[in-house]
């Protein structure tokens, strides 16, 4: 060990301690040492070496991750004790890496306590150089030195100088920061940076703040700030630091005029902390002053609200929370309301609340207006059965349950898509696609091969020569038509190539050759189906294999088998010959879900695909084959219609982690979902529907209660069809709040959810409260006591929210009323018109 | 950018009861536009800060604004209205005056200082009884050396002061979705927004990605966020939409006024860029009756004539649109407008491409660009199709056209 404390806090690799020891040494002390540390430098430098504990420098290998580690620290410390001691001409001459290394702070630190007559100019091409810490430090230095006045953007360049600073040492090594800056900091509330922000990216803001700050002042600017309107993201490091701080009952009570100023702040983090610290003080609050949070979007805030009111009872300020659509909310405000009495401003704001009330808290109301109104019930449905054939009747199983989709017969197809068809149609569509030439759809590539046997002029030369500037690393339909603009294809693709590269590809040979042929898989109508007429309209002697099974996979099955006998001699060998057979059979692939929770979430799932040997590559093979998919994890939803429910499956593992998350990532499903709005929703796409429901991406969400609010109302979906394999993995929470909005979809939706959650909230394993409540909600709407979930609501007890809302249920009796068997049927109708065109 | 100082003679300053905002430039360097009591006061003390919130807010990585809220005084009701800092939100709230006490002094313009102590007490007036609101002062006091307590010079974005001109013409192009009455408004403002690129509002209030009958399509709709604090005093929210992608929501706070929330079609796209007042700006024809049009404005609540007309106005910085009421106001933005088509660099592109272009019939061409109005074969169009207002070579087409 070197008795030198220097060159030991070099080894140590401690640049803090560099800075301890340097301070108060003469210029002549420093240049005293600068040589040897320069040539320590040259001695540790290209490649970097570690000093051993007596100094000797060794070779380390930058695989060797904790030597490196170690080298790279004590590098940073003799740079910073090189600024302590070499001239600027000696700083100058040293290697390039020696400014991008340089701890900024200490080497601010160390310049600042030499006060050099240079110190200017070293700031000045410390500035210049591109630093990996920011260069706040030296600004900072600069303006300490008295070079430069604060710029505008001092305060968010010290925020943002995190996290390469720990501001716990930032403010114990220059304590004048304290006299101003700090201070100015806890009322910047408008910059680019924020202390929450430097928090965050573990900065220690607020430790440092209590541990260097005068208690009583930073009590009292906490409460300044979090009085200045802030956004709910910037208050949170102010409510933190609120809590670290352990602010007493004294403190409080000595603040009670600001806190209860909090109560009108918009930002819902303060509005909840205001509540708090008030509610720990005894002193009334006055009832206008909790309008704000008793209006409040978080239950917890509005609760509290009515807690603080009981100190100054006031009905009408009570009615407020009555407008929380939580019937829990509604319940504790009509508490108070039954103990306190309806002041006739409390009765007009309740009147006004009564349509919206819970139909759970709705009769606790109306007692206490002395009004009864009679339950809302849906208008009778007048149906006309006789203009549906028989066969129909039976096949939607009318009056019975929905039935098990694809149903026989029905037609699949949705809206016609219409293909391009004038070259100025093209040009628009062209123009469109490439300002992202990477993407294109189907429609454009068939349009480029309907008229690739023109030339590329026309209403298409103004993209002549931006087609030409491409970059060529990716296929695309845009890609197509360069070839059709050049005449020649670029490259072909590898080995890895996906099937709708190859299609791309087969696409390309064809323009080369001229020959202007519609593209077979183009799908005819929504949902990505193929009209099996048209195909037979669009075949030639020359298909490309490839496109040809990516069309007959998409045939519609009326008239299909038609189809792929005319075919039929394309489809002796290759992927066509395996589409077909698939088309013609589908259901010769099985498909299983099987979950093992267990297993980590990545690999919970398991799909299992079993069917054919699928031997060549092409759209088929890469839809069932879960190996040979290589972009992403669920295959394309168009691919192959009639077996959507392989993508569905395909599509459960991707949703899991949106499951569990809090926050949600764009998996692609919404896409899936999104295709299944107007299609027929076979047992695993309402699984995956399910499954959505509870997805924490809101796009998902969002677009199954789209799919199913329509699918009830189309007569797709009905209590019984949907599964409830999945409940066990969706938070209770989030299902009861998407069923919700799917039961708010109409009458006929709120029987579907009510019967849903009758038949299956048994299968909730955990907290199953919130899916309760909604069950009493839509049982007291409808009138409709629980049938299927008795024993089970039986088993809940005690003074649970659960218990209490399985106790109400229980209380609840009646039978559906007639009309929503009607409402049923009428849907079934509707979806038999769709069948009858 | 612009540069631009906010002179203020002191600053603004609130009570629970009074709120005496300064005034700096507009109609007078500061203006005393109102003073007197209004009804109401936790909502104008809400809706005003609603308003500056909107101004400093930034829905996309812009840098630092100091964007003032702009009042305009009519004979019936102050305007507030601020733009945010990203230029992709539009607020204004309009308090009425009726049933107030209190004195119009002058119509006008003027930003006002909506300052951080100004927001901390604006954010704790609550209760009933009345605001005193006084716009500017009778006598300016000056406080300092340099004549005034509060300057901020700032370099004010083009995108900033193009934007609210933008608005103008993108509201009136709106339809009227739907309304949600009383409690319901109130509901729908307090649950939760999509974190979602694009999504339709169907008219019970539901979020929807497939949209449907009579659905608005909303894009970016966490910006509504904005709305939140106002929900308690809604009586009444009215959605609109159109095919620009553009939405606004009126939001009738009772008998005090309404608050008017206009989101761009991204948050990443500050209205400054939609080019819908480009048309107007260039169509020549237009322009002699704008310039007789402004000859005629006194700031009048609801302007009559000509909406293409009108449009040109907005265009220009000198009228906003309200939509309730159907119709645009007379407001010249406190800020120099003289360069307002300098701000419009399409514009002057287009103008310098005029002499490039050749019509062949129903299209013509500009340079190696192919324009059949409204469509063109640059990028510019590709990649936007229309829904942020003509390219550059359209509107040199047009301009040729015309000449």
């Amino acid at each position: 060990m070197t008795p030198d404390p220097l060159l030991a806090a070099i080894i140590a690799g401690d640049a803090r301690a560099v800075v301890l020891l340097l301070r108060g040494w003469t210029e002549a002390q420093r240049r005293e040492r600068a040589p040897a540390l320069l040539a320590l430098e040259r001695a540790t430098d290209d490649p970097l070496k570690l000093l051993d504990d007596a100094g000797r420098p060794h070779e380390v290998g930058w695989d060797d991750r904790e030597r490196y580690d170690r080298a790279y620290a004590q590098r940073r410390a003799l740079e910073v004790a090189l600024v302590g001691t070499a001239s600027l001409a000696e700083q100058r001459a040293l290697a390039e890496p020696f400014p991008a290394w340089l701890d900024v702070q200490r080497a601010a630190q160390v310049v600042f306590d030499r006060d050099p007559p240079w110190l200017a100019d070293w700031t000045a091409w410390q500035l210049r150089s591109e630093g990996p810490e920011g260069r706040w430090p030296l600004v900072h230095l600069q303006v300490r030195a008295g070079l430069i006045k604060r710029p505008r953007d001092y305060l968010d360049g010290l925020l943002g100088a995190f996290p390469w600073f720990d501001a716990r040492d930032l403010l114990e090594d220059d304590p004048e920061l304290l006299e101003h800056d700090v201070w100015a900091l806890l009322c910047h509330h408008d910059g680019q940076e924020s202390l929450r922000a430097a928090q965050d990216r573990g900065a220690h803001w607020r430790e440092a703040l209590i541990a260097q700050l005068d208690r009583e002042r930073l009590i009292d600017a906490t409460l300044e700030a979090l009085g200045s309107d802030l956004s709910a993201h910037r208050a949170a490091f102010f409510t933190g630091l609120w809590r670290e701080l352990a602010v007493t009952n004294a403190e409080r009570a000595a603040r009670h005029d600001q806190l209860r100023g909090l109560l009108g702040v918009a930002a819902a983090n303060v509005l909840t902390l205001a509540l708090d610290e008030l509610t720990r003080d005894p002193r009334p609050v006055a009832p206008p002053e909790l309008a704000p949070a008793l209006a409040a979007r978080a239950k917890r805030t509005a609760r509290g609200a009515l807690k603080l009111l009981d100190r100054a009872p006031d009905a009408a300020t009570a009615t407020i929370a009555l407008g929380h659509p939580d019937a829990d909310v509604q319940a504790q405000a009509l508490d108070r309301l039954e103990r306190w009495g309806l002041t006739d401003a409390a009765r007009d704001a309740l009147l006004r609340q009564l349509d919206l009330l819970s139909a759970t808290q709705r009769p606790r109301a109306e007692a206490l207006l002395g009004v009864a109104s009679p339950r809302s019930r849906p208008d009778p449905v007048e149906l006309d059965l006789d203009t549906i054939p028989e066969a129909i009747r039976r096949a939607l199983n009318f009056g019975g349950a929905v039935p098990r989709a694809p149903v026989p017969g029905e037609p699949v197809l949705g809206e016609p898509i219409e293909p391009i068809a004038s070259l100025d149609e093209l040009a628009d569509v062209l123009a469109t696609t490439l300002s992202e030439p990477w993407r294109g759809d189907e429609r454009l590539l068939d349009g480029v091969l309907r008229f690739c046997d023109r030339p590329f002029d026309g209403p298409l030369r103004p993209f002549h020569e931006r087609i030409l500037d491409l970059e060529h690393w990716f296929f695309s339909p845009v890609t197509v038509a360069a070839v059709w603009a050049t005449g020649f294809v670029t490259r072909a693709p590898d080995e890895h190539g996906s099937p709708w590269e190859l299609r791309l590809y087969e696409a390309s040979q064809r323009v080369v050759r001229g020959e202007a042929r519609p593209l077979l898989s183009l799908p005819t109508h929504a949902g990505g189906w193929i009209e099996p007429r048209v195909l037979l309209d669009r075949m030639h002697e020359d298909p490309d294999p490839i496109d040809l099974a990516q069309a007959l996979l998409r045939l519609a099955p009326e008239g299909r088998d038609h189809a792929l006998r005319r075919v039929r001699r394309h489809t002796k060998r290759g992927p066509a010959a395996e589409a077909a057979r698939a088309a013609r059979e589908p259901d010769r692939f099985a498909v299983e879900v099987v979950y093992d929770d267990a297993e980590p979430l990545n690999q919970r799932v398991k799909v299992l695909i079993d069917g054919p040997r699928v031997k060549h590559d092409g759209p088929l093979a890469e839809y069932v084959d879960t190996q040979r998919r290589r972009w992403s994890g669920a295959p394309v939803w168009s691919v192959w219609p009639e077996r959507r429910d392989i993508a569905c499956a395909c599509a459960l593992p991707e949703l899991l982690q949106n499951l569990e998350s809090g926050s949600g990532r764009d998996t692609d499903v919404g896409v899936l979902l999104e295709a299944l709005l107007d299609q027929p929703l076979p047992p695993l796409a309402l699984r995956l529907l399910v499954q959505a429901l509870g997805s924490a991406y809101d796009r998902e969400h969002i677009a199954a209660v789209d799919v199913l609010i329509a699918g009830i109302q189309d007569g797709r979906v009905d209590a019984t069809a949907l599964p409830p394999d999945d409940l066990a993995r969706i938070k209770p929470n989030r299902l009861a709040a998407r069923l919700q909005t799917v039961a708010d979809g109409g009458p006929l939706q709120r029987a579907v959810v009510r019967d849903f959650l009758d038949a299956h909230v048994a299968a909730v394993p955990e907290r199953p409260a919130a899916l309760l409540v909604l069950f009493d909600e839509l049982s007291a709407q409808t009138g409709v006591g629980p049938q299927r979930s008795r024993a089970y609501l039986e088993t809940l007890s005690g003074t649970s929210k659960a218990a209490k809302a399985a106790k109400a249920l229980l209380a609840r009796a009646g039978e559906p009323p007639p009309v929503e068997a009607e409402l049923a049927l009428a849907a079934r109708v509707r979806r038999a018109q769709r069948w009858m065109g | 950018m612009i540069e631009h100082a906010y002179t203020y003679a002191h600053p603004s300053t609130a009570t629970a009861d009074a709120l005496d905002l300064a005034t700096s430039g507009g109609v007078a360097a500061h203006p005393h536009l109102f003073r007197g009591e209004l009804n109401d006061p936790a909502i104008h003390a809400s809706a005003i800060l609603a308003v500056a919130r909107t101004a400093r807010a930034r829905f996309f990585e812009h840098g630092k604004v100091i964007t003032d809220p702009v009042v305009t005084c009519h004979a019936d009701r102050i305007r507030f209205e601020a733009l945010s800092s990203c230029a992709g939100v539009y607020a204004r709230h309009d308090a009425l005056l009726s049933g107030a006490d209190g004195e119009v002094l002058r119509v006008g313009v003027t930003n006002v200082d909506v300052n951080e102590a100004t927001r901390g007490v604006l954010a704790r007036v609550g209760g009933t009884g009345w605001l005193h609101l006084a716009v500017g002062e009778d006598e300016v006091q000056v406080a300092g050396p340099g004549g005034v307590a509060v300057e901020r010079k700032v370099a004010l974005p083009t995108r900033w002061v193009k934007g609210f001109g933008e608005v103008g013409v993108a509201s009136r192009a709106l339809q009227p979705g739907f309304e949600l009455s009383g409690v319901a408004a109130q509901r729908f403002l307090r649950t939760s927004v999509p974190r979602t690129r694009e999504v339709f509002l169907m008219p019970g209030g539901r979020w929807s990605v497939a949209g449907g009958a009579g659905a608005v399509a909303v894009r970016d709709p966490e910006r509504l966020k904005l709305l939140e604090p106002l929900a308690r005093f809604g009586s009444a929210l009215r959605v609109w939409g159109g095919p620009t992608g553009v939405s606004a929501f009126t939001l009738t706070l009772g008998t005090a006024g309404t608050f008017t929330l206009v989101l761009s079609p991204a948050s990443s796209r500050g209205f400054s860029g939609e080019g819908g007042s480009l048309n107007p700006l260039a169509t020549e024809a237009l322009q002699p009756q704008a310039d007789d049009a402004e000859l005629d404005l006194a700031w009048q609540p609801k302007l009559a004539g000509d909406p293409a007309v009108l449009d040109v106005l907005a265009a220009r910085g000198r009228a906003g649109f309200d939509l309730d009421a159907g119709g645009f106001f007379h407001r010249d933005l406190p800020y120099d407008l003289t360069q307002v088509e300098a701000l419009h660099p399409r514009l002057l592109a287009a103008r310098k491409l005029v002499p490039e272009v050749r019509w062949e019939g129903d299209h013509a061409w500009v340079g190696q660009y192919r324009v059949s109005p409204p469509a063109c074969t640059c990028e510019w169009w590709g990649r936007y199709r229309g829904e942020r207002g003509p390219c550059k070579h359209v509107l040199a087409a047009e301009l040729a056209r015309d000449a």
